[in-house]
């Protein structure tokens, strides 16, 4: 009998929503399957089963906060599964209320989407589509094959929605927002709290948005006595602002302060408060605090040639499909992670007063969403990679990470991170560590310089490579072998 | 998606033209596929596009890959500085998909 247990998700997290169960009792796992949707602060997460087995008791509701660790569900053998009548036999009353979503609705799982030629469809954006009242089915994909986007299924809720109501619950939607991951694009968002949309298909019981689940516990309303407006009298949102709205006028109480659920326009006359944080700025003001205060951080820099690194990356992108061309950065990370590998007193973490280094070179890939907020997901086992399965690694990760479709495996802790901020064109990094890590290696902008090579001035492409180091594991000198280290393999990109 | 992945150039112009319309239309369908409110209306003809759009250098690659999928034809490294505003982007494309027809 295993466990499948709330992961962690990232070194600051200790607890996540359950948002979505995509396994029910008696479905068979195997390790990889994407079996659950969770919130963190920082995003929403596919997560992965880590055991093979069937899937015996769900352990966690739908909308449920659960501390990193804590078991989610049962697995085992498909003998301790009733077939027939798996739910009967195996679950309590309290849980079967959490048959999957996907069965209760109607809404295809991955497999029947297979018909049509496009990709599957991702849970979280089955989740938001069947919380917009979209069909998927219905929509026209413009992702890459097809595939449907965060973006379809918003507008396509957008043109569901009435302008009136539109416009009525974009007050009520930006906090929300806010507070939701802040992957989504800054798409005009009309997360219609407050539209129902036509969505057939029948269910066994009443449906409550993870949306209005959270307000109403951050509320205390009573869940059971609303009376539901969405498709099939599920609830929303919107019935959990009603039902708020409803007690402050029958009970005059003081105008509350924050502005979180008030969605009424005449409460634009209490006194204006400063914009909800939301939680992924608040996530990245705690951890950078912690490190400015504990840890004592040196700073190197190093500026090296690319000129070789560049031609032969032009040469390479002349062979490959245009799918498969290379950028800058995959030699970079690739040369990084080979560094790690060779100076391991800067691959690990300071833990309890000691550097535990770290078996593997997990590189922690800082990512900026356009929403704003980073998102650090790590590629595991870097320094093994080929420049092109690098640049692969790197192409699906900010995929996944802008579309807020990251997998757990995307989110293991880094052992080192690099922060390639010279897309955003600046000359260098003076980083900031992530703890409990010990080393951010950071890359400024490639750029055209003047650069003396055997006493001729020339014009090269140069970058400025900076680490941040933390001086309780390691010295300057140790730092300084990194950076050399990065610079020689570049001098021989042909043998990365 | 009404386009198919070509190589080389196999898809003709008068295809690439009547499926994506005008080079600027081409360029702005696909600029919104990476960047979901993209719009070209009021952007001048000479701003640079990666830093009005903000696309850091694997949003670009995917433009290049992408645009050179519609547009039926293979965009070099080298052509990069041809994108670099609506302006030169939009001549770089016409040239491209007339070449190619």
């Amino acid at each position: 009998m295993g466990e499948f247990r709330m992961p962690s998700l990232g070194a600051d997290m200790e607890q996540g929503v359950l948002i979505e169960w995509l396994v029910k009792v008696g479905d068979s796992v195997k390790r990889g399957d994407v079996v659950a949707v969770v919130e963190t602060p920082k995003s929403t997460v596919e997560v992965e089963c880590f055991e093979t087995g069937t899937v015996t008791r769900l352990l966690a509701e739908e909308g449920q906060t659960v501390p990193v660790g804590e078991a989610l569900a049962l697995l085992g053998s498909a003998s301790e599964v009733e077939p027939t009548m798996p739910v009967r036999v195996e679950v309590p009353v309290a849980v079967s209320a959490t048959v999957p979503a996907a069965a209760a609705v109607g809404v295809p799982s991955p497999a029947p989407l297979g018909s049509t030629s496009r990709p599957p469809l991702s849970p979280v954006l089955r989740h938001l589509a069947r919380e917009l009242g979209v069909d998927p089915r219905t929509l026209h994909g413009s992702g890459r094959d097809g595939a449907l986007t965060r973006h379809d299924v918003e507008q396509a809720a957008a043109a569901v929605s009435t302008p009136a109501v539109a416009a009525a619950t974009v007050t009520a939607a930006a906090p929300a927002t806010a507070a939701a991951p802040s992957t989504r694009p800054a798409a005009p968002s009309t997360r219609p709290a407050a539209t129902g949309g036509a969505h057939p298909g029948s269910r066994h019981r009443v449906r409550i948005s993870p949306l209005a689940r959270r307000l109403a516990a951050e509320e205390g309303v009573d869940l059971a006595v609303l009376q539901g407006s969405g498709p099939d009298g599920s609830i929303r949102a919107a019935d959990v602002h009603r039902a708020t709205r409803h007690t402050e006028s029958e009970q005059p109480s003081p105008p509350r302060a924050t502005p979180r659920v008030d969605v009424k326009p005449e409460a634009t006359s209490v006194a204006p408060s400063p914009p909800p944080m939301s939680d992924m700025r608040r996530s990245i003001a705690a951890l950078m605090t912690v490190s400015n205060q504990e840890i004592p951080h040196y700073h190197l820099s190093l500026t090296i040639d690319l000129w070789r690194s560049i031609q032969w990356m032009k040469e390479r992108n002349r062979e490959l499909e245009m799918s498969e061309r290379l950028v800058p950065a995959a030699l970079l990370l690739v040369a990084t992670a080979r560094a790690a590998r060779a100076v391991p007193e800067l691959n690990g973490h300071w833990i309890e007063g000691a550097f535990r280094p770290a078996a593997d070179i997990d590189l922690g890939l800082i990512l900026s969403l356009r929403s704003g907020g980073l998102l650090v997901p790590a590629i595991g086992g870097a320094d093994r990679l080929t420049v092109e399965e690098m640049m692969a690694r790197i192409k699906v990760l900010t995929r996944r990470a802008r579309s807020g479709r990251l997998r757990g495996s995307d989110l293991v802790p880094p052992s080192i991170t690099v922060s390639n901020l010279g897309d955003q064109g600046v000359d260098s990094v003076l980083g900031v560590i992530y703890p409990p890590q010990v080393g951010l290696v950071g890359f400024g902008a490639p750029a055209e310089r003047p650069w003396a090579v055997d006493g001729m001035l020339g014009v090269r492409p140069l970058v400025t490579v900076t680490l941040a180091g933390d001086h309780r594991a390691t010295d300057g000198a140790t730092g300084s072998r990194l950076l050399k280290t990065i610079d020689r393999l570049l001098q021989a990109p042909e043998e990365l | 998606m009404t386009t198919t992945p070509s190589q080389g150039g196999s898809q003709t112009a008068p295809t690439a033209q009547t499926a994506q319309g005008s080079p600027r239309e081409l360029l702005e369908t696909t600029l919104r596929e990476i960047v979901p409110d993209a719009s070209l209306d009021g952007v001048s003809g000479d701003a640079d596009l990666r830093e009005t759009f903000e696309l850091d250098s694997l949003d670009f690659v995917e433009l290049v890959e992408r645009l050179g999928k519609r547009a039926g034809f293979r965009i070099e490294d080298d052509d990069a500085d041809q994108l670099r505003t609506i302006n030169t982007a939009t001549a770089f494309l016409s040239r491209g998909m007339r070449r190619t027809g």
